[in-house]
């Protein structure tokens, strides 16, 4: 009788056990789905502007008129300007993020790092679009006031951009310079070294590929980057030939003209939107390839 | 190098420490000579790798730390006198476990010499061949200089390590435990290494392994701790005399096993 | 020796230059707020203004007369300045409603105490029975005050005094600036010249023109014409219009009437459009309270607010438990093999996606192939996507820091697998799955670009899940790019800001305190 009790019970736990794993695997497997499911769609909407117009004359022509006669589509102008801007951006902020990075790991105590640390948190926090009203405000009249022109110029956009990815570019090289273990700084500093010799010739040289990565991580936030830059880049959709100029990038120029776009003029959008989504996607695999080439060194 | 002639190399005297309120080192007083070998050896905790970092002042990398005391190396005191970059150039350390920077063998040994002034290719590479050979490292290594440190093994690390502090052309040259971390092959060869080297340079060496101290040292000093956990010097002599006769019956008592 | 110098010197330099640089992020947060509140809280805003703003007149050392009669205004209907041109406008009944003068939604009253009306009349060149006729209440001051009192949007007329003298202003009413002065010049001042044309003046600008340091209309951006200043209070009305309709270049500050009348026979003058800084407070407790209005531009953003609320709160409760899940998958099952390694790349993609990229995803499966339009549902599920990533992450660090040994009880004790989840392990790592949730609520507030092509914008409060839903990012945006006022993109902006702040902090204060949990719970 106890036995007969036990068993269809057990049966029933074993059961909901089951279930459960499955439920829970279903769930972890939303994001792969997710994954793919938006490869899917973006490039099932943009592949076919590949029927009307050549690869090569998507990529390299700086032509864009969707609206002429016969339409243009061609994005080099954008895939400029977004190099232009991820460059530019990147150019100011790493070194600001190494050094706080640096100062983090080496340096601070106490309530300075605490302050610290919680600006950089706070900054990461702040959406893109109070950036972006932020940059209108603040600094396209600076740029204006100081370099001339128009202020909405690829320059604000890469200002903007590069206060958007310090807390990245910071968090990530901070984890990698406090991994370099202590005895390598300690074997430095017996040998008569300063703490900033230290640091450039032994510390950072260790945590390069995390540095490295950190970079990239924030090369993927610059580059798909929409609102910020849509509302100080100036938006023309020209071959920006200075910072100084206006320019559109690929998420803006997919943004600005996706509301009323229509056929190949929609499809080449979702084509811009495919370039940028392998490009993410490479970019993931660079990050991979580093940290599995950084163990295997280790 | 060295200036003066005879007398001690490092003159220690009342040497007290203290990690915030506690107090870690109590009246340590000894004198080092050039061109020797001194073992530091007694229980662990009992101080003797605190007092070693005492010597190239490695102790200020930790807060709190109070020293009172005087330590003079080579007639001017070390915690006066001495710029702490000159003094650690002078006087170099070889840590517990291998610690070679993640470069090539030879940037590791090239290390030194390049924070210490712009040395020209052709003094580097003299320089490297020179502390590898010291270390008896070149022949192993000579023919991939440029190969990772890491790709050496345990004991080829260290005999690095020590290669990479003798690039600086060091008077006195602290080991901290070098070999405990190392198969006793590797540690055989260190222990001649330390013999070869006297010639050239001063040794200190704290070592738990007793056997190694009479092996390599010209004087031993034996360390105990006492029951406010305070480490003190026992006894401090010819390395003969301390472990066939020593003076003092906690001395003995240690030599022969009774503890520690 | 030197050398030892140098490095000395080198370490010390860039010891500093690290504090100073890392320090930098400080200063740039602190900027960043700092201008935030300040453009949130204070209005600054600069608009274009046909009459010459009373404090321009003041600088360049304007002696204006006392007007001949008192307007004020109830004291809700936030109107602080009145031109000529406006009141003349009220006057005759061509106003119907504050919106355009004060973004003030409430309709607009004319009063007119009877013993003003003669000098009102006078002052803007209208016949008294005109300004009767066009729908004024004409009355005793007392009567017009009784009846004023209620309406917001009441704008009143009194005379003044015999005695000289500020008069006492009624409570719950407030006097604006009255500007009846233009800065008119002639017809030649104004013209296209090649490419160059006189543009809006600043007050300084202003300044300076009157005061003589700007000689040529060509240092304003205009032609190559020498300036000739006319002291029209001098030469009267009449002659000072004639003068100013003859002379090449010429310009003198005259009241409005005096313009209107000119300009309406015919003669060749114009206006030069002056700068008005219109300060005061900017975000107010109307503005929170009060519901939208004519898709953003009056009224305030309670219903946007609101709408917010909502699409987080669902934001939430779809991506948490799918997040949840998830993590709880990867701590207590994942097993090292394939299958693991596919959902966290996964997972690790799907955190670098751009958001426009969602955007477009969530247009083509929710709005578009599942039909469900713009709306709240659409938007939602598009944001909590995004954020699942977030929320796995933190979720699976809270639940393998959970003890072991609570593990290996429960299932000692004879639970399943599951049970001890449910039961013993989530519940240990409330603190930092709840911080997930907080972090993942914090960059769903924020998100716009996800939400331009899937929620809609509807200033209404939502409905149902069906309802186009504007949220407070996605309306920041639009008052920018639809080109509103910019005071009211800022006032919004504090607005978030404030909430994302909280969230952060919130956020912070969990993580610490679950941190400090943890440690004594090992202490034990």
């Amino acid at each position: 009788m106890m036995g007969k009790g036990l068993l269809s019970s057990d049966r029933a736990r074993s059961f909901k056990e089951r279930s459960g794993r499955v439920f829970l695997l279903l769930c972890a497997l939303v994001s792969v789905a997710t994954v793919l499911l938006i490869s899917l769609f973006i490039f099932q909407q943009g592949l076919p502007m590949f029927g009307d117009v050549p690869v090569s004359q998507f990529l390299f022509s700086a032509d864009w008129r969707p609206s002429g006669d016969p339409p243009s589509y061609g994005i080099a102008s954008f895939i400029y300007a977004s190099f232009v801007v991820t460059f530019l951006s990147l150019l100011l902020s790493t070194p600001i993020a190494l050094a706080a990075a640096i100062y983090l790991a080496e340096f601070a105590k106490g309530r300075t790092a605490t302050i610290l640390r919680s600006s950089i948190e706070l900054l990461a926090g702040i959406p893109s679009i109070i950036y972006g009203l932020f940059g209108i405000a603040v600094i396209v009249p600076a740029v204006r006031n100081t370099f001339g022109g128009n202020g909405y110029s690829l320059l604000a956009a890469s200002i903007i951009l590069a206060i958007m990815v310090l807390p990245t570019i910071i968090n990530v090289s901070e984890v990698s310079i406090r991994a370099v273990g202590d005895e390598l700084r300690q074997a430095s500093v017996a040998m008569g070294a300063t703490s900033w010799q230290t640091i450039s010739r032994v510390v950072v040289p260790a945590a390069r590929s995390g540095i490295i990565t950190a970079i990239v991580l924030g090369l993927g936030r610059a580059v798909g980057e929409t609102a910020a830059v849509l509302l100080v880049g100036g938006n023309a959709p020209i071959f920006p030939t200075s910072p100084i100029s206006m320019g559109r990038t690929l998420t803006m120029n997919i943004v600005t003209d996706m509301s009323y776009a229509e056929g190949t003029h929609m499809s080449a959008l979702f084509a811009t939107a495919m370039l940028l989504f392998v490009f993410i996607l490479a970019l993931n695999l660079v990050v991979v390839s580093i940290s599995r080439r950084s163990r295997m060194e280790a | 190098m060295i200036e003066h002639t005879g007398g001690h190399l490092f003159d220690v005297t009342d040497l007290n420490l203290w990690y915030g309120s506690v107090h870690a080192l109590k009246d340590v007083s000894l004198a080092i000579d050039p061109n020797t070998v001194t073992a530091f050896i007694g229980p662990s905790g009992c101080g003797k790798s605190t007092f070693l970092r005492v010597l190239d002042r490695m102790n200020d990398l930790i807060d709190n730390v109070r020293i009172t005391g005087d330590v003079i190396f080579d007639g001017h005191d070390v915690y006066r006198d001495y710029d702490t970059m000159e003094l650690r150039r002078r006087v170099g350390m070889v840590f517990q476990k291998p610690n070679p920077f993640p470069m090539s063998i030879f940037d590791n040994v090239a290390y030194g010499p390049r924070l210490h002034g712009r040395p020209s290719k052709a003094e580097l590479h003299e320089t490297v061949e020179r502390s590898l050979s010291q270390a008896a490292l070149w022949d192993e290594v000579k023919d991939r200089l440029h190969k990772s440190a890491l790709s050496l093994s345990g004991g080829q690390q260290q005999r690095l390590c020590i290669a990479r502090t003798l690039a600086v052309n060091p008077d006195v040259v602290l080991m901290d435990e070098p070999t405990s971390a190392l198969d006793p092959i590797s540690t055989a060869r260190i222990e001649e290494l330390m013999t070869e080297l006297k010639e050239r340079y001063t040794i200190i060496v704290v070592t738990h392994n007793m056997q190694q101290a009479s092996r390599v040292s010209d004087k031993t000093a034996f360390f105990l701790i006492d029951d406010k956990r305070c480490g003190y010097l026992v006894e401090y002599g010819d390395t003969a005399d301390l472990f066939f006769n020593p003076k003092d019956k906690r001395t003995e008592d240690y030599i022969s096993g009774k503890f520690g | 020796m030197l050398f030892e110098k140098k490095k000395q010197l080198t370490n010390d330099v860039a010891l500093t230059i690290i504090k100073v640089l890392s320090f930098l992020a400080v200063a740039l947060l602190a900027l960043i707020i700092g201008y935030l509140i300040f453009r949130g809280v204070h209005k600054s805003e600069r608009t274009e203004s046909d009459v010459l703003p009373l404090s321009t007149l003041a600088d360049a050392g304007f002696e204006s007369a006392e007007p001949p009669v008192i307007v004020i205004a109830n004291g809700k209907s936030n109107i602080r300045h009145l031109s000529w041109f406006t009141l003349r406008d009220m006057a005759l009944g061509k106003v119907a409603s504050l919106r355009k003068i004060s973004s003030t939604d409430a309709p607009f009253f004319l009063y007119v105490e009877d013993s003003a009306l003669e000098e009102a009349s006078a002052l803007l060149g209208i016949e008294s029975r005109q300004i009767a006729a066009s729908g004024a209440v004409v009355a005793s001051r007392d009567e017009i005050l009784v009846q004023a009192k209620d309406r917001k949007g009441s704008v009143l007329i009194l005379s003044r005094g015999k005695e000289a003298g500020p008069a006492d202003l009624p409570s719950g009413f407030r006097e604006p600036v009255l500007d009846l002065y233009v800065l008119a010049a002639n017809s030649s001042v104004v013209q296209l010249y090649g490419n160059n044309r006189v543009g809006t003046l600043s007050s300084d600008d202003v300044v300076g023109l009157l005061s003589g340091s700007v000689s040529d209309w060509s240092l304003l951006g205009g032609g190559d014409i020498p300036v000739d200043v006319l002291d029209a209070q001098k030469l009267g009305e009449q002659a000072a219009v004639r003068e100013l309709s003859t002379r090449e270049g010429s310009t003198a500050v005259m009241p409005a009437s005096w313009y209107f009348h000119a300009k309406q026979e015919g003669l060749s003058i114009d206006l030069l459009k002056s700068e008005r800084i219109d300060s005061g407070p900017n975000i107010t407790w109307e503005y929170l309270t009060q519901p939208t209005v004519e898709s953003g531009k009056y009224g305030g953003i309670l219903s946007i607010i609101g709408n917010t609320f909502v699409m987080v709160a669902l934001t939430a409760l779809v991506a948490a438990p799918l997040g949840i899940a998830a993590a709880v998958y990867l701590v207590e099952y994942a097993r090292k093999g394939r299958l693991t390694s596919i959902i966290r790349a996964g997972i690790d993609v799907l955190a670098g996606i751009p958001s426009i990229i969602f955007g477009l995803f969530g247009l083509l499966v929710f709005v578009q192939m599942f039909g469900w339009s713009f709306s709240l549902i659409s938007g939602t599920l598009t944001v909590a996507l995004m954020v699942l990533p977030t929320i796995i992450r933190t979720s699976e660090e809270a639940i393998r820091s959970v003890d072991r040994s609570l593990r290996e009880a429960s299932i000692g004790l004879g639970a399943t697998r599951i049970e001890t989840i449910v039961k013993v392990i989530l519940p240990s790592a409330v603190n930092g799955i709840t911080t997930g949730i907080i972090l993942a609520i914090g960059r769903a507030v924020g998100e716009t670009v996800a939400l331009i092509y899937t929620i809609g914008s509807s200033t209404d409060f939502v409905k149902n899940l069906g309802s186009s839903a504007r949220v407070l990012s996605m309306h920041i945006y639009l008052t920018i790019t639809e080109g509103q006022s910019f005071d009211r993109a800022f006032a919004s902006a504090l607005v978030l800001v404030v909430v994302v702040l909280t969230i952060n902090i919130i956020a912070r204060v969990l993580m610490t305190s679950s941190t400090r949990r943890q440690r004594g719970k090992s202490n034990d």
